[in-house]
Order: C-alpha cells, then structure tokens, then sequence
C-alpha cells in the first residue's frame, strides 16, 4: 500500500508512506511525531506503520478554509473518524463521525473550515492483515466480507456515525500509548481490533433493531446437529450431509451453528476431536496410531500435524 | 443445560452486558474471566435468576429462568457471591443448614443433616461447626459459605452451581481443593460456571473458557484455544508467555514483570 497526504493550498507532500500489505508479526512498528506550525496552520502528526498498517492521527486548526488530499494506492479497509468543535470552544470534542469502508484504491480531498478544531484519525488496514484480525466467518463483518470478495469500493455503514465514548478512549489509548518493541504491537493490534468491533458494533446495533432469538425449532436442529457430529466423530459427515440430516439449508446451518455456538462447525470438529485425543493419549495411554484411527484421521501423518497445529505439541513428544 | 441468548443488561443507560450469548452443558464446568468490571458478576446474578436482563433469554434445564418458581428453582441452582453479609450471630452449622432450607418444611429431615454434615467435611469446617461464623477467618468463612451452597444441591446432580470468586481468599491448599471439588461436581452431572482470576487455575480446572471484556464476550474456547499472549493482552492489558504443559496438554501461563514508568510514581515523594 502506498498512502500520501498534502495540504492543496500547499502542494508539499505531508508524508509518503510505503506499506507492505503482508501481515508480518515480526517486523517492528515505525512511529513518527511531527508538529507543522506557521501563521495560518497547526497541525499534530502522529504516524504508526508496519507491514499491513498504517495509522494516522492529526489534530488541525486552519485560519482559513484549506483542502487535505488522501491518496492511498492498493487494497485496503480503512477505519476512518473525524471529531471537530469550534477552536476557542474549551469542551471536548462534540461533533464526529466515522465509518470503516473497504477501498481498492482512493483518491479523497476533504474541506477544513477556517476557525475548526479537527482531529482525524485513519486506521488503513491491508486486506491481510484485516483478514488477520477478524475472521471471515465472524457474524460482525458478515455483509462487509461480501461486498468486499466484490472488490468493489463500499463503506460498512450507509452514512457516517457518532463516535461513541468508548471508541474515543481506544483511539486515545492507541496514540498515546508510551509502550516500545513486542508489547506496542500487541497493544495496538488489540486496541484496531477493539475499534472495528465497536464500530461494526453500533452499526449492527442500528440497523438490527430487535435482534431475534432462535426458535426452539432451530435450536433442536443445531443441538441434533452437534449431536451428530459427537457421536460420529471417527466419520463425519460432510456439512451438506449435516445439513441434510438436521433438515436445513447448509447455508443456514452454518451461520447458525457459529452464531449459537460462537464455533464453526469445522472448528467445533477439531476441538472435540482434539479433546478426545488428549484423553486417549494422557489418560488411555493409547499408541497415536490407534489415536489418529478413533479419531477419524486416516492417516497417523495427518493426526499429527492437526494435533501440532491445536496443541503446538506433536503427539509424539508427549512420550518421553 | 444452560442456554444463555443476546443477554443485555443496562443500569441508568449503562450497558453492563452487551449481547452475551453462551451455553453451558450437563457435565461442563466453564471459568468465566475479565479484568475488574468486566460483567462476570453481573452475569452470574443474571445466571441465578436474582436478576432479569434487560433482554435476552435464559433457559435452564428446557424452560425459561424467570418463569420457573424460586423455590423449585433453589433446589436446582446454587449462587456463592462475592460478599457474604452477616450480622446475626450464627454458628456455622446453622449456616450450612440455610442451604437445605428450600427442602424442607419446618424440620430438617435426617437426610438433609447428613448432607450438612458431608459438606462440612468436604469443606474443611467440621472442626468448628459450632463457632460463631463471625469470628471466623476470612478464608474460614468463604469455606463455610462454600458448604452452604454445595448442600443446597448435593443430591441433584442436575444443578447448575455458580461460584463467583470462590477461592479469592483462601490459602493454597483449599484454592486447589476447591476447584478440584468443583469439577469432581462436574463430572457427576452439574453444570459449574466458575469466575477466578487466576489464568492457570482456569487451565487446568475448567472445560471451557470465556473470556469478557468491557460486558462483552470476546472469546470462548478449550483454554488451548483461547489462552494465548494476544488474547490475555486484550482482556487484561498484561503480558504473558504462554506455554504448553506436554504433561496435562493444557496452557501455562507465565506473566512477565511489569514495569511502571516513573511518572506514574512521581507525587508519592
């Protein structure tokens, strides 16, 4: 992603910015404090990059009206806020709006009024490390998700929304947070993290009104369904058998099995596999060969890389 | 089994639980973690039936929680709260023998003295039945309460048993006691739902684990799923390495120092 800023009038660029769109745990954030400051601007920097984000938060006042250019090259999630209130008002911030939008590219220019306190925030995400943060799967971002496989430019909520309390405190917390090295990149992956379910949060809020409960008809069917998948573990069925044989639409039986569950079915699977093994292997000191069979992996290879992949141990190291 | 939906709850405009849904099965014990304030408490009083969500459904046992009858609902369902208010002088017998009260007409009948009797032993508190419950230790105390609830549901193992911070101040022995009490419980049929603060006590001891953040449930797991550095770092703001017991197959969690910076210290001198 490459992300650059100037101010119109001014036509010098405020930052360029090159992104690696992969999301690499290991490399380091990259923050960057500037103050820009003469007779008609003041504005407050702060940057935080590392591959797959980039966060700028600016605090402005202008003495005449002024336009700032965005350009962000490449695909990307933005999570955007803007709070204002007058300059010589000594209240917080009274006035906000934000919303998180899915762009495969931009080009934006926004007006600043003369006499206008701003402070923007943008969050800009790489498809990647979004995918990274949120699952697919998860209920929060169902419709997102799907406009966003489109690869077409589409904002998660119709218009703009008030910030609430809470977001502005994460967002605080994520500027001035004083943490360095390993622990500034779990904070402030915790912290987007927590932003984007606020968000998606009021928005669903809004637009749900009366969310509904399950009918005790659908919650028979999900329960015969886990069922199913318990006692028929060393062979599963398929989930377009599940489907079938709790009578409902696979597609619906996916999203109800996560949403009453908070699991995907092929997760539940694993899990219920996985605490079989442990009990198989710890308390019934079974061979991995007969595990992997009891537990439906064909294959001893195939147990022992899922049984990895879930406990971050092979079953052969638990033997010594 | 317990069936938790969409639960909100609100004080004056303030959402204590946002949209909680979980479930809790026959035979599960499932430890329910957050930083101070999260809802865990909240939760558990919504969970007993003390009080009524704001929205949302709870079902215990096929049946609506807050259709079914408080004294039916007593025999099935058993609450050790925090604080334990106690101004009269009871001796701790007497204590214990409240938690057969919705059993029993006027007179306790043999089998529920037998019941007193087993879960003071269980508990540690038969020596000083006849203290005065008052002028007991504080760990002294959670233990008696302990055996209080355990005897409102010994003989129904149909129960749904909810422990909000039950070994907060007890001793090392009676910690590991009691957890191992509680999922012994479990595996006779009850359903636990346990709130501790301490990461391995939830690793070890309990099935599942959910973890609520802000009156919100942000994860729900085997505690191999769900204890993680990134997860303990966004429910609690600490950081932790987190490894695994090849022995138990089940987390370990190291916390790392941490360190204050100096402003922070700077008008205590």
């Amino acid at each position: 992603m490459l992300i650059k800023s100037k101010i119109v009038e001014l036509d010098e660029w405020l930052f360029i910015e090159e992104v690696p769109d992969n999301y690499n745990p290991d490399r380091p954030l990259e923050e960057h404090r500037s103050v820009i400051e003469d007779e008609s601007i003041r504005m407050e920097n702060f940057r935080l990059s590392t591959s797959g984000l980039f966060i700028l938060h600016t605090k402005m006042l202008f003495e005449r009206a002024m336009h700032i250019h965005i350009e962000i090259e490449g695909e990307a999630i933005t999570s955007q806020f803007v709070f204002f209130k007058p300059a010589d008002s000594k209240l917080p911030y009274g006035m906000s709006r934000h919303n998180i939008r899915y762009i495969p590219s931009v080009k934006t220019i926004h007006e600043v009024k003369e006499g206008v306190e701003y402070i923007y925030f943008i969050a800009v995400i790489s498809k990647e490390y979004y995918l990274n943060l949120i699952k697919r799967d998860s209920l929060l971002h169902e419709h997102f998700m799907h406009e966003i496989e489109k690869g077409q430019y589409v904002s998660f909520s119709e218009e703009d929304l008030m910030a609430t309390y809470e977001m502005q405190h994460t967002i605080s917390e994520l500027i001035e947070s004083k943490k360095t090295g390993e622990i500034r990149r779990l904070h402030t992956e915790s912290r987007v993290v927590e932003l984007l379910m606020y968000q998606f949060e009021q928005y669903n809020e809004k637009s749900e009104q009366q969310s509904t409960l399950f009918s005790e008809e659908d919650v028979e069917r999900l329960e015969l369904a886990r069922q199913i998948l318990e006692q028929r573990l060393a062979n599963p069925p398929t989930q377009k058998e599940l489907a079938a044989e709790v009578l409902m639409s696979e597609s619906k039986l996916r999203k109800d099995f996560k949403e009453y569950f908070s699991v995907t079915i092929h997760e539940y699977l694993t899990r219920i596999r996985m605490e079989k093994a442990r009990i198989y292997l710890l308390e019934d000191k079974m061979s991995v060969y007969k595990v992997a069979l009891l537990t439906g992996f064909g294959h001893q290879n195939n147990f022992s890389s899922a049984f990895k992949k879930y406990y971050g141990v092979s079953p052969g190291e638990l033997r010594v | 089994m317990l069936r938790i939906e969409k639960l909100n709850y609100e004080v004056k405009g303030r959402k204590l639980l946002r949209d909680v849904s979980l479930h809790v099965r026959k035979g599960e014990i499932v430890a329910l973690l957050g930083s101070n304030g999260a809802g865990k408490s909240t939760l558990m009083r919504l969970l007993s039936g003390d009080q009524k969500p704001s929205s949302g459904r709870i079902s215990f046992n096929g049946r609506s929680l807050v259709e079914q009858d408080g004294r039916d609902l007593a025999r099935c369902r058993a609450l050790l709260t925090q604080q334990q208010q106690m101004s009269l002088a009871f001796k701790v017998r007497e204590i214990v023998l409240m938690g057969r009260y919705p059993h029993f007409k006027s007179v306790p009948r043999e089998q529920d003295l037998a019941i007193v009797d087993e879960v003071m032993e269980l508990c540690g508190v038969l020596d000083f039945s006849d203290r005065v419950y008052m002028s007991l230790s504080g760990g002294e105390q959670q233990r008696v309460q302990l055996a209080r609830v355990l005897a409102q549901v010994w003989d129904n193992p149909d129960s749904l048993l909810l422990l909000d911070e039950p070994i907060s101040a007890l001793d090392m022995h009676y910690q590991q006691k009691v957890l191992a009490i509680a999922k012994a419980l479990s595996r006779k049929g009850y359903m636990v739902v346990l709130v501790v603060h301490d990461l391995n006590f939830a690793a070890n001891y309990a099935d599942r684990i959910v973890m609520l953040k802000h009156g919100r449930k942000l994860f729900d797991g085997t505690p191999i799923e769900v204890l993680n550095t990134k997860n303990i770092y966004t429910v609690f703001s600490v950081e932790a390495q987190v490894e695994m017991n090849p022995k138990t197959l089940r987390p370990y969690v190291r916390l790392e120092e941490m360190l204050l910076d100096e402003q922070s210290i700077m008008n205590v001198i």
